[in-house]
């Protein structure tokens, strides 16, 4: 039994990581209706960004990581002005945000491998590599440190949408882009910030992933993974990406631990065709159809 | 003459030009994204390979044979075709993904990731260029006939689709069953190309690999998907140092002519003696206006 | 009684769009739905014709309840829509487009469509012709193969109602056909469906905002007002009843009588 509940406790982690990128990934989803696949370009951004200036020692880790989150913002940023932009200008189809996405990520990922080369890069030791016992169960400090960042910063975006104005700017245009640009909200900028927090999010939890794991240009498909998360809880919404993704995270390390780690990424694509079959609002049952 | 690596880039063409234009049905022709078609390939080429091998039926039986099996393995999609565009290009990413995960965890059946080999090369590039031929051909009587008016009217209306007696989720279910199958034959021919088969052949890149040649090609263009298909699977090859950064190519490619020119290379029009002859009379006006512009400083006569 | 509503509710979560609405209509008439604008006439059309499914309440075809039927069925069995904000196949020329529809009639075979058997070289050859037809009755004969979306607005607006007519319609429902008319496109267009109507033998169920057309070829007007039927008649009783005045023209009454006044 204690072996369950140990695995609660990674999934708990891993989930509360996904959940970081889940909420940027379904919080651009709510304002653009899109899904947007190179999000996992934010996150390698922000992964390899920390990496090297860490691995500089010119400057506090802290700082690095807060430099490296603001790049994958910028990167964002850059990616919002420069591809999707336009296509908003010419009309914003579904399918031109997704394929244009799709091609940023590929186009990223592989210029990774293809100029920096695909080796894994190891974070230089941050956190001591002790766990804690409690009640049982061994807690590893970087889990800890990977689920206290991750809510610490979930905490921070609930605070800026509910307690700013931008934030609320945010969620009207969630609910309705045109209005919201009729009621004067300049939707340019909102988008910006928007993808600014995404990338922030998705950058931090690069570095996170990338001290938990390893950085290799492939780390961006754990996004996809987010991605189901989302979709689980129900695309769009903030509290369903964060339910979904920690759902998922459990799901994933039971079965590794319980039936086989190599049908663990099987079970997870099954998931997800079975919710798009079954349930595809998700479980906050969010408004799916084609409108009229 | 023509060097056999040159007949072989060939018959990678026509391979690629099979998959491209099932694809290009669905995608360009009917308006789904799918970004999980090497899948199909993948099951027709593990069934047309497998069927070879273990059971020794011949080639012309085995390519049907796998397009037929990627057809029916298809099914499996049909209550995605009701959800929003999004969710379906998901959906058909997360299919394309079970299934190479499936083909890993294959055993002794697929030779999972070790790879499954045992093919000899009978797809050379007189049989590639032939089923291509032959794709092409029938693709082109499906697309000019009541069930390519139908998929058309499909991608641009469904509403005005419904309302003209239209099923529009049987129909859709169509185009994609016809895509996998072609997807299907066109992996079998992979299998038989190549030789030997690892899952790992048929990813998401495969699958992107595809759908940008439809999207660069133009969408809702029969010519413009072989044309994307000529170019994208040749550029590399010719360009053999440059191998590793194919992909970073197809990124590009997509991204810029989604934001550049959406409508793709040819757009909806196809190839075609018409369409030479304004493309020409286009360029003819364009460079008299500017000859005129040098001529005449100050403009008119 | 060739098509009716009974008891059409339909609220979307706590906005009730119509409410009880009823109607009957007999075969070779033509009736006017009018109403302010948000009134639920367009919402009463996607009811009737299956693109959305009442809250309450049924839809009858020649006495067959087709309520849960799909659009497309319900397509089938003989009833036509055009559409308010127009949706025609914008990048298919203006023949196609009325091929379309008509290719309901011609049902070659998948087979033969791949083999271009002599059945289907015969069918398409024939639909062309049908389509043709239609696109020569409402005066669009010779911009056949334009681009519809290349078309002039009036002529993209008839155009919907040449494919609509193609499908055979039993009873066809047009939604504004005369919207963004000047006062003599809509004249002309009144004429149209006028001997459309005496030519085909068709039913038809008209929304409108001129009224001029309305008035002028409806045998028996429905006004509908906040989702419910405020009023039903012929041309004079309509015009002459004052909560339907107060309800459309309410507005230009009061400023009238403060002119009046000052």
């Amino acid at each position: 039994m204690s072996t369950f509940f140990q695995q609660i406790i990674n999934g708990l982690s891993i989930g509360s990581v996904y959940a970081l990128i889940a909420v940027g990934y379904s919080l651009v989803y709510s304002i653009l209706s899109f899904s947007n696949f190179a999000h996992s370009s934010f996150l390698i951004m922000g992964a390899y960004t920390g990496f090297f200036l860490i691995s500089t020692n010119l400057m506090p880790p802290l700082l690095a990581i807060f430099i490296a989150m603001l790049v994958s913002g910028g990167f964002a940023m850059f990616i919002e002005r420069f591809a999707y932009r336009p296509i908003r200008a010419k009309g914003g189809k579904s399918l031109y945000y997704i394929i244009a996405s799709l091609g940023i990520s590929i186009f990223f990922e592989n210029f990774v491998v293809a100029a920096i080369g695909a080796n894994y890069r190891t974070y230089p030791s941050l956190l001591p590599y002790k766990a804690i016992k409690f009640l049982g169960l061994r807690i590893s400090i970087l889990d800890l440190a990977c689920a206290g960042i991750a809510i610490f910063f979930l905490i921070l975006l609930e605070f800026f949408l509910k307690r700013t104005k931008m934030g609320m700017a945010i969620r009207a245009a969630a609910f309705d882009l045109t209005t919201a640009s009729l009621m004067g909200v300049n939707v340019n900028f909102l988008l910006s910030i928007v993808f600014l927090i995404a990338g922030f999010l998705a950058g931090i939890a690069g570095v996170v992933l990338g001290i938990k794991y390893t950085v290799y240009p492939q780390l961006g498909s754990l996004t996809t993974k987010a991605f189901i998360g989302a979709i689980l809880g129900g695309l769009g919404s903030l509290p369903g990406a964060i339910i979904g993704s920690v759902c998922l995270g459990v799901i994933e390390a039971c079965t590794a631990a319980f039936i086989s780690s190599q049908l663990r990424d099987l079970i997870v694509f099954l998931i997800l065709i079975i919710v798009l079959i079954f349930r595809p609002n998700g479980i906050m049952g969010v408004y799916v159809d084609d409108k009229v | 003459m023509v060097s056999s690596y040159m007949l072989s880039v060939l018959t990678l063409i026509c391979i690629n030009i099979v998959a491209v234009t099932g694809l290009s049905l669905l995608t360009g022709f009917t308006g789904l994204f799918s970004f999980g078609h090497s899948g199909f390939m993948s099951i027709g080429a593990y069934t047309a390979a497998i069927l070879f091998v273990k059971f020794n039926m011949p080639y012309w039986a085995v390519l049907p044979l796998g397009g037929l099996a990627a057809c029916l393995v298809s099914g499996i999609m049909y209550p995605t075709l009701r959800l929003k565009g999004d969710y379906f290009a998901i959906a058909a990413l997360g299919f394309g993904e079970s299934v190479r995960l499936i083909m890993d965890n294959g055993g002794n059946l697929t030779g999972g990731a070790r790879g499954f080999g045992g093919m000899p090369t009978l797809t050379k590039w007189p049989e590639a260029l032939l089923v291509a031929v032959i794709a092409l051909v029938l693709m082109r009587n499906i697309i000019r006939s009541r069930f390519g008016r139908t998929l058309i009217a499909i991608r641009e209306d469904k509403i005005a689709a419904q309302s003209m007696g239209i099923n529009v989720a049987r129909n859709q279910y169509l185009a994609l069953a016809i895509s996998a199958f072609y997807c299907g034959v066109a992996g079998a021919m992979f299998a038989f190309f190549m030789t030997y088969l690892q899952p790992s052949m048929f990813d998401v890149a495969k699958s992107t690999e595809l759908s940008s040649s439809v999207v660069f090609g133009g969408i809702g263009s029969l010519s413009g998907s072989v044309i994307a298909a000529v170019i994208l699977t040749s550029i590399p090859e010719v360009f053999r140092p440059l191998m590793q950064w194919r992909m970073v190519f197809y990124g590009l490619a997509l991204v810029l002519t989604i934001v550049v020119k959406p409508t793709g290379l040819m757009g909806t029009n196809e190839l075609s003696f018409g369409f030479l002859r304004r493309f020409a009379r286009k360029i003819i006006s364009v460079g008299k206006k500017s000859s005129q512009d040098t001529t005449n400083p100050k403009g008119g006569k | 009684m060739l098509f009716e509503a009974q008891h059409l509710s339909k609220t979307f979560g706590g906005l009730t769009a119509v409410r009880d609405f009823n109607l009957s209509i007999n075969k070779g008439e033509l009736i006017g739905l009018i109403g302010p604008n948000g009134a639920g006439k367009t919402t009463v059309f996607n009811l009737m014709t299956g693109i959305i499914k009442p809250t309450s309440g049924s839809v009858r075809l020649e006495g067959r309840d087709i309520t849960a039927l799909p659009a497309y069925e319900v397509s089938k069995l003989g009833v036509a829509r055009t559409f308010q904000n127009l949706r025609l196949l914008k990048t298919v020329s203006a023949l196609q487009n009325v091929v379309t529809a008509v290719q309901r009639d011609y049902n070659y075979s998948f087979i033969s469509a791949l083999t271009r058997t002599p059945r289907f070289r015969h069918q398409e050859a024939a639909a062309k012709a049908k389509a043709q037809e239609y696109l020569d009755i409402v005066g669009l004969g010779q911009m056949a193969d334009s681009r519809s979306d290349s078309l002039p607005y009036g002529l993209q607006r008839k155009l919907e109602i040449a494919r609509a007519l193609a499908l055979s319609p039993k009873v066809l429902l047009l939604d504004e056909p005369a919207a963004g008319m000047n006062p003599d496109e809509s004249l002309e267009l009144m004429n149209l469906i006028e001997s459309l109507r005496k030519k085909y033998n068709l039913t038809i169920l008209l929304i409108e905002h001129h009224m001029e057309l309305v008035m002028g070829i409806c045998e028996r007007i429905i006004v509908l007002n906040f989702g419910e039927v405020l009023a039903e008649g012929n041309s004079e009783e309509i015009q002459s009843n004052e909560e339907v005045i107060t309800a459309y023209l309410g507005l230009d009454e009061e400023e009238d009588e403060r002119e009046a006044i000052s």
